[in-house]
């Protein structure tokens, strides 16, 4: 392999591991900091990624279209319905224990997955949506990729200054008190529901962003392209390795995990190709099993929960 | 048509409800959901596929193997792995707990392929009732005298046997079952057991009725955790009466809307039943 | 017949007791009393090793408590009623006395009806779920459970809390009615006068610590002791 074609694979590689590391500090938010429990990620996804791809391409006889916005608006699009979801899903639920969340959650993803597959007249089922466009396509050439990683990377930055800021606000100090102790938070009079209704939408519009993101990187999404418990399943591991309620170890465990998951399929690769299907299942059996380990052994993760400053707690509540 | 469609959600429902007490059983005495449950269903299958189709022994047999072999896959996994994560955070024995589903899942499309698969592949001519009225194959017949014995078993056991109502106490209140002198860990194993047993049930039933996919469980964990929230955490009557009402819902429900959104019936149940009385029919207050 | 010795105890590493002696003769009431978060409820769960022992002895007869399970302690005739949460709810009365007997090999449904005799507004009550029942049949069926297996010293957390008054005197009154079979009652009690009037000795606690012993009366006329701890 040349030296072109390694830095070439190294730029694809990392564009992925941004894309999950917007999601893993996305889960961050919702479980690291407020302690929920969201096994739906795949649907924030998508929803992220159909949405934007519908507002930004031109008018098409497979599905609705025809509003052709600028990528940007695409981005802010794809969270904001995202965030829509998560609102109509939290309602009910966030008020109650975590699991009823979680179950929600997979509910909710399966329910999106079910539109998409059968909406055609929104996203063209599974025959999905092509020709996403990738914005400033024709300036970079064959360089594109390399500016499309620099926009990835702008996004982390953008949410990883945002959360560590929040997180160390007056709103971070209540979200983080509530995970110490709800019963103390709410005999001071706070609404504990809302704060954590307000993390599950924030991490909720960036995992829109991130599946939109995906979305103009793939240029072609559908139902059945991706399996969503499987991306789902990743994040999490991500987020665990890394460590929970910790932005700098969701970043590593991000870059680990899909290195490890990547390595996998380099060595299955190597197999002929009839053993395909089975070579995905023993990748997916290895990396589950190498979940169940670090939960058992090391579950704080590589870098454990951050200890933030706490001096204003005090005073604000 | 009415009758039809209240026919085959009583059998969709008798399978789900099935499942559902093991798994309200397991929420109520553990305080978890169980993720994997559904890939439980799908194993208890497949073990099922392996003992029947592929070795050749007979009916009785299959059932009694298959049952047993994914009770011991769900007391091991809680020995090996939910055992030493429940008493932290709920979240991390949940998923843990989706681990194990993904590789169950995945064991299953490594041994057998993602292809159906069938125990029999005779066609079976349904028998026809009331001049058209409804249309019954033989084994759906006994599919539901197999799950109403079942149901049977499992009431006499849980009302009559000490064992069984000490898991009802366990699932009733753990702590003061404790201070009555239960043996928790061996009941606990017991409960395992038992929703090991009769999810691999509920999986031979519908594998008998339609066919065999790997993702076959999966895809009725929603109908699960709708059934045993509807029918109250830790309550088996529950279970059995939410799963019924789960199964006859999400057939009916095609008379209004698409079968394609048959799943998305049990999920606004669940949604409705968690907004008006979150501790569910027959539940204790949450 | 209970004697605990320099007792350390809390919840993980949190320690609420600080080296408390105690002891229960043969036939005797004794009272636990003491202000909110004394201790009191504490001292007595580690009895029955619900909460961590971190120090000290507990001698029950001729077993030291901290050493063997639950199911013995009940079969060398200990009983515990806690405070809440003390019925299995959705199951009925009659399946909560069962329960009570589920260390013993035998049915005991003798001893039922001697509950009942004890607990006459049960009879009718016996078929239906105890979660139904209102506060103060729930306590009835409470101590039913933990009376069924004939134990010899009872152990009482708060017996009369979050009763209606016409219920509180219903429940002390039957505490010395079974102590008078032979039951000896180990009892936390918020109501502290009543349960000193009633006990033969006790103890005042105050911030995981023994402040004064003696008999039920001595504490109620100790006037130190009426002033801070009795109210007046």
């Amino acid at each position: 392999m040349t030296f072109a074609g390694m830095f070439s694979y190294l730029v694809f590689f990392l564009i992925f591991v941004g894309i999950y590391a917007i999601m893993t500090l996305a889960l961050n938010i919702q479980r690291g900091f407020a302690g929920l429990f969201n096994i739906g990620i795949a649907g924030f996804w998508a929803v992220g990624a159909y949405t934007s791809a519908i507002v930004t391409k031109g008018a098409s006889p497979d599905h609705l279209g025809g509003f052709g916005l600028p990528f940007i608006l695409g981005l802010l699009a794809g969270g904001i319905v995202a965030s829509i979801l998560a609102l109509l899903v939290g309602i009910p639920t966030i008020r109650l224990r975590e699991d009823y969340l979680g179950i929600a959650t997979i509910g909710i993803a399966e329910i999106i997955r079910l539109v998409i597959k059968n909406e055609a007249w929104l996203t063209n089922g599974v025959r999905g949506v092509s020709a996403i466009p990738k914005p400033l396509a024709g300036i970079f050439g064959s360089n594109y990729n390399l500016f499309f990683l620099l926009i990835v990377a702008a996004v982390i930055a953008i949410f990883y200054y945002l959360s560590e800021k929040g997180i160390n606000s007056p709103w971070g100090r209540v979200l983080r008190a509530i995970r110490e102790d709800e019963e103390v938070v709410k005999a001071a009079g706070k609404n504990v529901v809302r704060y954590r209704m307000e993390a599950f939408i924030l991490g909720a519009f960036m995992m829109g962003v991130g599946g939109a993101l995906y979305a103009h990187f793939t240029s072609f999404i559908s139902p059945e392209a991706f399996r969503p418990m499987q991306a789902t399943f990743l994040v999490w591991i991500m987020l665990i390795i890394g460590g929970s309620a910790n932005n700098f170890g969701s970043l590593v465990g991000a870059f680990l995990t899909w290195g490890i998951w990547t390595g996998t399929e380099f060595l299955t690769g190597m197999l002929p190709a009839a053993y395909t299907t089975q070579a995905a299942a023993v990748r997916v059996i290895l990396i589950g099993i190498f979940l169940e380990v670090i939960l058992l052994s090391r579950p704080q993760g590589l870098f454990g929960e951050k200890k933030y400053s706490s001096k204003k707690t005090a005073a604000d509540n | 048509m009415v009758a039809q469609l209240f026919l085959n959600g009583l059998i969709l429902g008798s399978i789900i409800a099935l499942g559902a007490i093991g798994l309200s059983l397991i929420y109520g005495i553990l305080k978890f959901g169980h993720f994997a449950h559904g890939d439980l269903m799908t194993l208890g299958a497949y073990f099922a596929f392996l003992f029947k189709v592929q070795l050749g022994l007979p009916f009785w047999l299959v059932f009694v193997l298959a049952a047993a072999f994914t009770a011991g896959i769900a007391v091991l996994l809680n020995i090996i792995l939910y055992r030493h994560l429940k008493d932290r955070d709920s979240v991390i024995v949940m998923i843990s707990s989706v681990g194990a589903a993904l590789i169950i899942r995945n064991f299953v499309l490594l041994f057998w392929g993602p292809q159906n698969k069938f125990y029999d592949k005779a066609i079976q001519m349904p028998i026809i009732i009331g001049d058209g009225l409804l249309r019954i194959k033989e084994n759906q017949i006994i599919i539901l005298v197999l799950a109403l014995s079942l149901v049977i078993a499992v009431h006499l056991f849980l009302s009559k046997t000490k064992l069984g109502k000490a898991m009802r106490a366990m699932a009733d209140n753990i702590d003061l079952a404790q201070i009555t002198g239960i043996n928790t860990e061996k009941v606990i194993i017991w409960t395992w057991a038992m929703g090991g047993v009769l999810t691999a049930a509920a999986g031979i039933l519908l594998a008998f009725d339609t066919h065999l996919t790997p993702v076959m469980g999966w895809n009725l964990l929603l109908p699960l955790f709708a059934a045993v929230i509807l029918g109250g955490i830790g309550s088996p009557y529950g279970a059995m009466f939410g799963g019924l009402v789960i199964g006859i819902s999400q057939e009916m429900s095609t008379l209004i809307i698409s079968a394609a959104y048959k799943p998305a019936v049990a999920f606004t149940i669940m949604i409705l039943m968690l907004i008006i009385r979150p501790s569910g029919l027959m539940g204790k207050k949450v | 017949m209970l004697s605990i010795k320099e007792i350390y105890a809390g919840y993980g590493e949190i320690e609420i007791i600080h080296g408390i002696s105690l002891e229960v003769n043969e036939g005797e009431i004794v009272s636990i009393v003491g202000p909110n978060g004394s201790g009191k409820s504490t001292l007595l769960k580690s009895i029955f090793s619900l909460v961590d022992i971190m120090g000290g002895e507990i001698n029950y007869l001729d077993s030291d408590l901290t050493k063997i399970t639950t199911d013995q302690m009940i079969k060398k005739g200990l009983a515990f009623v806690p405070q809440t949460d003390n019925v299995f709810p959705t199951m009925t009365v009659e399946e909560n006395l069962e329960l009570g007997a589920y260390v013993s090999k035998k049915k005991l449904k003798d001893r039922f009806d001697l509950i009942y005799n004890l607990f006459p507004p049960l009879v009718e009550k016996r078929k239906k779920k105890a979660g139904t029942l209102s506060g103060g049949q729930r306590q009835m069926v409470a101590f039913g459970r933990a009376l069924v297996i004939e134990p010899r010293l009872l152990l009482l957390d708060e017996p009369t809390a979050g009763l209606a008054p016409m219920y509180i005197d219903l429940i002390l009154e039957k505490v010395e009615e079974i102590n008078k079979t032979g039951v000896s009652i180990l009892m936390v009690e918020q109501n502290a006068k009543k349960a000193l009037a009633m006990s033969d000795r006790g103890y005042v606690l105050a911030a995981g610590e023994k402040k004064y012993e003696d008999s039920g009366r001595g504490l109620l006329e100790n006037e130190e002791v009426a002033q801070l701890f009795l109210g007046g």
